[in-house]
């Protein structure tokens, strides 16, 4: 176990180094950071800014406006998590390209598993680490303001909203491996990743007769950031999304992404190289 | 602990589409420098991708080092290094780190300085890959498939892109490290002089059938007893005279100054030395060497063209 | 190799600092001022207005004609049941200030996100004009803490990477 555990640091080591040489680890965090602590202020400022002119203390329906906004705070977080989720539908079919399918086009996957490394180990790695470097700065730069700012009352909503960030991902970033894998090539990776991303979003934006469901399978952060604000209006919904649609759509998509995912792996145990 | 064959086949055959890469390999390869002969897609590549678990055969089996490559894929890894065919190594990264990167793949205790100095590359030990000439590269190449003190290394074409000296650097290193450290090489090579040079035993594969294996000399010497090579300088006129020689089976001009010649077998050196004398003296041509050709290459054409 | 790992490790922290102190500048001038006019014709009367409080605020209130005015300064909670009972009897109060024409401060609200300005004529003959900005502080005090934090660490791994290697080439020269 513990040898095991040695090789697989070295491994990850490994493929820090080769795949990610400085700076693109840092630019990337700076980027995603940025973005999100951005966003996150950005949100605050516009409630303050739209609220504020309109605020009549005599007016009862804006005092519960504001009641509500206390207690179910997705309102500052919904827009930053929406943003960064079109951002990351459109970085991690390209990380994806650069890192794997690039790698089987040029040989230097038939090179890494001419040592001793498993298959399946080298791309577990790589796919952790695209994850991580997508999940992680983003989340971070999330939290971070969120908290400095005062933060929210419902802790429940905010865990929620971020679980199905990284559904999010986890489900992007299996779609593009399993294209990467099938075609080896990180042009086709990147334009079907690219277009089957804009494709689930555009649907999940833009078609609303449909089921939630899909919705939710497409755009985990977009059902879920719909179904809490929802509830913030009193009265007013954008449509009605139960409960278990919103279960049945991060499930959905979670369940989906690891399928995905198994398949890649099946692939690449028993792809020639 | 490894037995005396490092590497046995039996029936592999390999198919891609319409292509048959292996057709029945069957072998056997011992301890040593073994050179795996054969032209441009005659299958060695495949083999080699076999061996180290890249790719599946279709059916057969192979075991090295006593151990299958369907089931311990991985292990076999542990107890191989591999130099491929035009190799590619990370540009950004100095040989050093490169290295180190790799011993802690195999988890050896392997000094990077050290294989380094081995193969020559000590000075450039902190510079970036991507400044390496195609000699260093190959270099890097032997101390990254050396470093985790493999039992066998497989060299796929060592010392293609390389000059004349270059490969002469490569080929003595080989044997060296084998005569150093014991370590076993399967060399793969359309270049039989060099394979001449550095190989214990041989194999030809030819349109993915092994047509001869066996001891370097043994093999040649089954071969092509008789062949010498004259290096003349006017071959025309040599070739001509000779053909109506008793003791000549066949001549064949091999280049603008130099000539292959087949003597019977009841004939020696000698014989075809004072006949070539008495030649060059009366037709006035300039003899500047008479060389037997133990040639490898000879072998091979031989047993190829018996074969087709 | 150890030393390379460690040295782009301590390079993140520091660059990551970096953003965060560079972002506490940017966010501030994404966080706009805010301002708004009170205008009270009855002298019995209170009127206030929210204002977006997140993090630390710059506060000036000035009465245009130089008016004496008292402030309360009230949070979310006090301040709804201020207007709602139409009374302060109920209501705990963050800061008062009686008896001014103008003020100047910095507030922060405790647990959530909104302040309550409230503003009455002190003089019960007078009305009063004032205006309410609310800027915020440059930089962004939470952001520019953790930047300074984390810059401040990379820093000091990055002097004990150095520190190691001088030594070690120091102890490589001894034993030549």
């Amino acid at each position: 176990m513990r040898n095991k555990f040695k090789h697989l640091k070295a491994l990850f080591k490994f493929e820090l180094d080769v795949s990610f040489p400085f700076p693109r680890i840092e630019l990337l965090l700076i980027f995603l950071i940025s973005l999100a602590i951005v966003g996150v202020y950005s949100q605050f400022r516009l409630v303050g800014i739209y609220l504020v002119p309109e605020l009549d203390i005599s007016q009862d329906s804006i005092t519960e406006v504001l009641h509500k906004l206390e207690d179910i705070d997705i309102f500052h977080i919904s827009a930053p998590l929406n943003a960064l989720t079109l951002v990351l539908y459109g970085i991690i079919p390209l990380m994806v390209s650069f890192q794997i399918a690039h790698d089987f086009e040029s040989n230097l996957f038939r090179r890494y598993i001419s040592y001793p490394i498993g298959r399946i180990e080298i791309i577990l790695i790589r796919i952790f680490i695209i994850w991580a470097l997508t999940c992680g700065p983003s989340t971070l730069g999330i939290i971070i303001p969120y908290f400095l700012l005062g933060g929210g009352n419902n802790f429940i909503v905010f865990i929620i909203l971020l679980v199905a960030f990284n559904i999010s991902v986890i489900f992007v970033i299996s779609v593009s491996v399993l294209i990467a894998i099938i075609t080896r090539k990180s042009s086709y990776t990147a334009l079907g990743g690219l277009s089957l991303t804009s494709l689930f979003l555009f649907v999940s934006y833009f078609i609303t007769y449909q089921p939630a469901i899909l919705r939710g399978i497409l755009n985990p952060v977009y059902l879920s950031t719909a179904f809490f604000q929802g509830y913030a209006y009193i009265g007013v919904f954008v449509y009605e999304i139960l409960p278990m649609d919103l279960l049945y759509g991060l499930l959905g998509s979670l369940l989906l992404g690891i399928c995905m995912f198994l398949v890649s792996l099946v692939f690449v145990w028993r792809m020639d190289v | 602990m490894c037995s005396e064959i490092m590497v046995s086949t039996h029936e592999l055959v390999k198919h891609f589409n319409d292509v048959t890469a292996l057709n029945g390999v069957t072998m056997e390869i011992p301890e040593g420098i073994f050179g795996l002969i054969g032209p441009n897609g005659a299958g060695k590549t495949t083999l080699f991708r076999i061996l180290i678990g890249l790719i599946s055969p279709d059916s057969g089996e192979a075991y090295v080092c006593g151990q299958s490559i369907h089931d311990h894929s991985l292990e076999i890894r542990r107890i191989m290094g591999v130099l491929h065919e035009r190799p590619i190594y990370p540009k950004h990264l100095s040989a050093r780190t490169y290295l180190q990167h790799i011993s802690d793949l195999y988890d050896s205790s392997g000094d990077p300085e050290e294989y380094l100095a081995l193969v020559g590359l000590s000075e450039a030990a902190d510079r970036k890959v991507k400044t390496f000439s195609a000699g260093m590269i190959q270099r890097l190449g032997l101390a990254q498939a050396l470093i985790g003190h493999p039992r066998l290394i497989l060299l796929d074409e060592p010392t293609s892109n390389l000059d004349v000296l270059g490969r002469e650097a490569i080929l003595n290193l080989i044997v060296e490290l084998h005569q150093k450290s014991g370590t076993s090489f399967l060399i793969a090579s359309h270049v039989l002089s060099d394979l001449e040079k550095v190989c214990t035993s041989v194999a030809f594969l030819n349109k993915g059938r092994i047509v001869k294996q066996g001891d370097i000399l043994d093999v040649v010497w089954a071969e092509v007893p008789n062949e010498y090579i004259i290096v003349v300088s006017n071959p025309t006129l040599l070739q001509r005279d000779l053909k109506n020689e008793e003791c000549i089976n066949n001549v064949q001009i091999s280049g603008s100054r130099s000539l292959v010649v087949e003597i019977g077998s009841e004939f020696t050196e000698q014989d075809l030395t004072e006949i070539v004398s008495a030649i060059s003296d009366r037709d006035d041509i300039r003899v500047y060497s008479i060389e037997r050709r133990s040639s490898l290459e000879g072998a091979f054409r031989r047993v190829v063209d018996n074969e087709e | 190799m150890y030393r390379m790992k460690y040295m782009r490790l301590q390079t993140l922290f520091v660059l990551t600092g970096i953003t965060f102190i560079i972002l506490s500048y940017t966010v501030a001038f994404i966080d706009i001022s805010q301002m708004t006019r009170i205008h009270i014709e009855n002298p019995e009367e209170y009127e206030g207005r929210f204002f977006e409080c997140s993090n630390m605020k710059y506060i000036r209130v000035r009465e245009i004609m130089n008016h004496t005015f008292t402030l309360y300064l009230l949070d979310y909670e006090n301040g709804i049941r201020a207007f709602a009972e139409q009374s302060l009897e109920n209501v705990s109060v963050y800061e008062i200030h009686q008896n001014i024409t103008s003020y100047d401060g910095l507030i922060r609200t405790q647990n959530n996100r909104w302040l309550v300005i409230l503003l009455k004529p002190d003089n019960s003959t007078e009305e009063i004009n004032c205006i309410i900005t609310i800027t915020p502080t440059l930089p962004d005090v939470g952001l520019f803490s953790i930047g300074l934090l984390l810059s401040l660490l990379g820093v000091f791994g990055i002097l004990v990477v150095l520190y190691t290697k001088h030594k070690r080439n120091s102890k490589s020269i001894l034993m030549i």
